[in-house]
């Protein structure tokens, strides 16, 4: 598993405009970060490495695939990446739409230097989180598969919120030994406190 | 005849006994009175106080001789003299006096007669051959009177006397102009005069006797002889003829004429006679018959054409009657002659014609010596046709007037002249129509000489601009038109005339308000037959409103493409946004990034440098994408000028690479390799491509994305280019071929229908053509032509 600070970001750039490109990656350099040019997504799909953090900028309209259909594919992917939609036309439709697929900003072209990279670090600062989220997830699983089926049932039922005396009439168990099974879920689990253990809970879902 | 009558005059000399000399002055008188019809013939002797006289009955029964004779001047003469004397009744009396004798020693011939023109010149003849021959018998009676001599003596006695008398006879004998001569009772010749001798050229021995035979000609001689002595036995003196010998050997035609000298018991003592030349009579009495036989087929002739000329010949009496009329009169009129006769013609006359012809005719007999009439005379069948009179007086010798004419049918002449009068009057009315049209028609017409001065114009052109003769004849005509036109004019009508061909010409014409309008001129020429021009004709027609018109549909036109421009831009606007905003981003962006590696934090110049000749560089490409686009969405006049076909096919394709893109459609260029230049409205031109190529992309829109291809396609055809654009799009079925350029013709839900109408307009004005065909294997072929600028094409064409 990768650490989180293995490679810096670097922004990926698709549009079918060279000088769109050319002038977009002098602007990132001038800021640090790295960019990756694509004229299409079919040309970042075959040659780009979606698996690297970063953020994607796109133009809406684009010969082939269009920014708008890539960025809803991409949030329903397993990968979700960050993405930002540049686009010389929007109206609100498409902004609604965009919004919805997880598109972290929708900006029109000519965009202006200071929204593009608050937008791009936002996207930078998602995808990190993003990436954070699925490293806790990954280990919060681990721990999850050292329970017993017992001990997994009296988890769910704790993070429901239920008392031991609840849990135990439930599961037709006596409260006591409701007591040691939570017990031992706490530790297996690592849990710092019972709203720890529900927010594990939660990544499992 | 008139040689026989003198023959007699001189022949009553011979007949004399010598007894009394009226006896040969009574016969003398009387032959010229029967021979000459003379009223009154007479003779004074100066030896004599009596007047001798004879007249006729017609004259004898009213007039007296001797009041007559008493008239007469009496003085000497040396000559034949004529007096003309009015005589009681009106008549006149012509009076010829000759002398008996040189001087008129014996005394004076009367003849005088009341008919006019006496005496002819062979009445005179005949009277001075009788006052000859009375004067030589008056001289021989007083030559025997004074000699005291009874005139019986030499009957009676065969003395001395006699034969002194004899002797003094022959000498006479021999010295009158006539041959005598005188024979025995036997017929045996013993004596001929000295003219007889003369004449035959021989002494008289030669003629002696019978020898008289011998100058006559052989084939007259046994006839003659037979009759002499017919002639002898009867001892009646007769008349023969015969030919006798000349001198010269020629025969000669003579009458022979004999009478016997009788003693008292009725003996031939002697036969005296005289031979009196005839040949030339002879000659003439042929000439006269071979003249009367002429006279007479000439008079056949002359009557054969008089009825047989096609025209009414007619002559007429002083007082104006018709006494004769040709068959020709007779035919036409269908009547009788009697009919027409007299003043019988006049109820042939049309009955409106006569007061008038009566009066001319009248007037003309009496004061002038022709007359022309015209006037109807009414046919055999009953119609009356027009003929023309024409007649004329002619006097003859003896003073008779008579008046000949012909009438000539003009009828039909007439009625050609009629026809020829309504004819000419309908083509001065026609003139005067023509005119009237010319000078009213609402256009101007003109004409010019064959080198193209104008010589005519019609009133309207004159009224219109207002200028008189004098300021547009000839050259001045140029003066009417726009000062801008007038070089265009100058060289078109030297042109024309030069070719001898007309050609419309457009001009401003200057109204003489001072307001030009447009005008149209038309000229042809008129050609000779070896087909040089004569003149020129022309009209010139107001072409202002047509003008109008035409700039209005023009403007019509031009507006309906400008709004199918804009509606196309309109549709395009997001893509064309786009393709504005891509150029503008990149400079914004640039810009920023410029303004970033110069701040003092992290200042770099050559990544600022980077960033602003980036800028500069979108600088450039959004100008030239705002240019197209301006270019598209002008409205403008149409300005022509040169321009190069493959850039401005690039240029659209430019603005359009965004909407391209978006329908995933593949362009694919192949341009001529060769320049070419054309002369075109640039916005026109860009609506024509842009139209096709957009026209091509919808009919992809169900092709499969990533298979939409559009190719477009230069070639060089010559004179032309074609421009092809190629789709593998729906295609079009045949028969949509042609309607796919019609106004509103649309297979899209959306489309008006208008855009490819439009673009057959423009390229129609083009010059150029416009068609659509299938591509291969699918989707539609859209092709154009436009004429290539000629100093390329002239040499530039490729092989």
């Amino acid at each position: 598993m990768p650490a989180p600070t293995e490679s810096p970001p670097r922004v990926v750039i698709i549009d079918d405009d060279e000088s769109v490109r050319e002038s977009l990656r002098g602007l990132f350099r001038s800021v640090g970060l790295p960019t990756e040019l694509h004229v299409s997504v079919n040309d970042y799909l075959a040659t780009g490495r979606p698996g690297d953090p970063g953020c994607i900028v796109l133009d809406i309209r684009l010969p082939g695939q269009s920014g708008l259909e890539f960025t809803e594919i991409l949030a329903a992917s397993e990968a979700p990446q960050s993405v930002v939609l540049i686009s010389g036309h929007v109206d609100v439709q498409m902004a609604v739409r965009a919004m919805k697929a997880g598109a972290v900003d929708v900006l029109t072209k000519p965009v202006r230097e200071q929204d593009l990279l608050e937008a791009v670090n936002r996207a930078i600062a998602q995808d990190k989180q993003r990436r954070d989220l699925a490293e806790r997830g990954a280990a919060v699983r681990a721990r999850y598969a050292t329970l017993t089926e017992r001990e997994r049932q009296v988890m769910r039922l704790v993070a429901e919120g239920l008392l031991n005396k609840q849990i135990a009439a439930r599961i037709d168990l006596t409260e006591a030994t409701v007591k040691l099974h939570r017990g031992q879920v706490m530790r297996k689990m690592e849990a710092l406190s019972v709203p720890d253990l529900v927010r594990m809970g939660d990544l499992l879902e | 005849m008139c040689l026989e009558d003198i023959e007699l005059l001189s022949g009553i000399a011979a007949t004399w006994d010598g007894r009394d000399r009226m006896s040969i002055v009574f016969p003398t008188l009387e032959m010229l009175l029967g021979m000459l019809q003379l009223d009154l013939v007479g003779l004074r002797l100066n030896d004599a106080a009596e007047f001798i006289s004879r007249v006729s009955p017609t004259f004898g029964d009213k007039h007296d001789a001797g009041t007559v004779f008493a008239m007469l001047d009496h003085s000497p003469f040396k000559g034949p003299q004529h007096q003309t004397t009015p005589l009681i009744g009106g008549e006149d009396l012509h009076i010829v006096s000759l002398p008996l004798g040189k001087l008129a020693s014996i005394g004076t011939l009367i003849a005088a007669s009341r008919r006019p023109g006496f005496p002819r010149r062979d009445e005179m003849l005949r009277l001075s051959t009788a006052a000859m021959c009375a004067s030589l018998s008056c001289r021989e009676a007083r030559e025997i009177i004074d000699s005291d001599l009874a005139p019986d003596v030499r009957l009676d006695s065969r003395g001395t006397a006699l034969a002194e008398s004899e002797r003094s006879l022959n000498l006479i004998i021999n010295t009158i102009p006539a041959m005598a001569w005188s024979a025995t009772p036997e017929g045996m010749l013993d004596f001929a005069n000295q003219h007889f001798l003369d004449f035959i050229g021989s002494p008289f021995e030669a003629v002696r006797g019978l020898n008289f035979y011998q100058i006559l000609h052989p084939e007259d001689s046994p006839h003659l002889l037979s009759v002499w002595q017919a002639i002898m036995a009867s001892k009646q003196g007769q008349e023969i003829e015969g030919r006798i010998k000349r001198a010269d050997g020629e025969y000669r035609w003579c009458t022979l004429r004999q009478k016997p000298l009788l003693d008292s018991r009725g003996r031939v003592i002697k036969w005296y006679g005289v031979v009196l030349e005839i040949e030339d009579r002879k000659r003439a009495e042929d000439a006269l018959k071979a003249t009367e036989s002429a006279l007479q087929a000439s008079e056949q002739n002359l009557s054969l054409i008089i009825n047989s000329l096609p025209v009414l010949i007619w002559s007429a009496r002083p007082d104006g009657s018709a006494d004769f009329i040709n068959k020709e009169w007779i035919d036409y009129a269908g009547v009788p002659a009697e009919k027409i006769l007299e003043w019988g013609f006049l109820d042939l006359y049309h009955p409106e014609d006569i007061p008038s012809m009566v009066e001319i005719w009248k007037r003309d007999l009496e004061s002038s010596d022709h007359t022309l009439l015209k006037g109807r005379i009414r046919g055999a069948d009953g119609t009356y046709r027009w003929f023309y009179f024409s007649g004329r007086k002619l006097t003859d010798a003896n003073g008779e007037v008579r008046w000949f004419g012909v009438n000539v049918d003009i009828e039909d002449l007439q009625r050609a002249e009629n026809a020829l009068r309504e004819s000419e009057a309908a083509l001065r009315d026609s003139e005067r129509n023509l005119r009237l049209i010319i000078d009213t028609v609402p256009a101007m017409a003109w004409s010019a000489t064959h080198d193209g001065q104008l010589d005519f114009w019609n009133r309207y052109l004159s009224d219109y601009v207002g200028l008189g003769f004098e300021e547009i004849v000839g050259d001045g005509f140029y003066r009417i038109f726009h000062p801008d036109d007038v070089e265009t004019m100058r060289s078109a009508w030297n042109e024309i005339l030069t070719t001898k061909i007309g050609q419309p010409v457009d001009a401003r014409i200057k109204r003489a308000d001072g307001e030009y309008r447009w005008f149209t001129l038309r000229q042809s020429p008129l050609l000779d037959a070896q087909g040089n021009v004569v003149r020129w004709y022309g009209i010139i027609i107001d072409i202002e409103d047509r003008r109008r018109a035409e700039e209005d549909l023009r403007q019509s036109q031009s507006d309906l493409a400008h709004v199918a421009r804009m509606t196309t831009m309109g549709e395009l606007a997001v893509s064309i946004a786009h393709e504005v905003n891509q150029p503008l981003m990149a400079i914004v962006t640039s810009a920023s990034t410029c303004l970033r590696w110069l701040d003092d934090a992290q200042t770099d110049v050559v990544l600022a440098r980077e960033a602003a000749e980036r800028i500069v560089r979108d600088g450039h490409r959004a100008g030239d994408i705002i240019a197209s686009i301006r270019a598209l969405a002008r409205k403008a006049p149409q300005k022509m000028e040169r321009i190069e076909l493959d850039l401005l096919i690039q240029q659209v394709l430019d603005l359009l690479k965004g909407e391209l893109a978006r329908r995933d459609i593949v362009v694919k260029t192949a341009f001529e390799r060769w320049p070419t230049p054309v002369i075109a409205d640039v916005t026109q031109l860009q609506q024509v491509v842009l139209n096709l190529i957009m026209n091509s992309a919808e009919a992809m829109a169900d092709v499969t994305s990533g298979r939409r291809r559009l190719t477009i396609r230069t070639v060089n055809r010559g004179d032309f280019v074609q421009v092809s654009i190629l789709d593998n799009g729906v295609g079009l079925s045949r028969e949509h071929f042609e309607q796919v350029f019609e106004a509103f013709f649309t297979s899209k839900p959306e489309g008006i229908g208008m855009g490819l109408s439009i673009c057959r307009s423009i390229v129609d004005a083009h010059g150029g053509r416009i068609w659509a065909a299938q591509n291969s294997p699918a989707g539609s072929a859209f092709s154009f032509t436009l004429p290539l600028a000629k100093e390329v094409s002239a040499h530039a064409r490729p092989n």
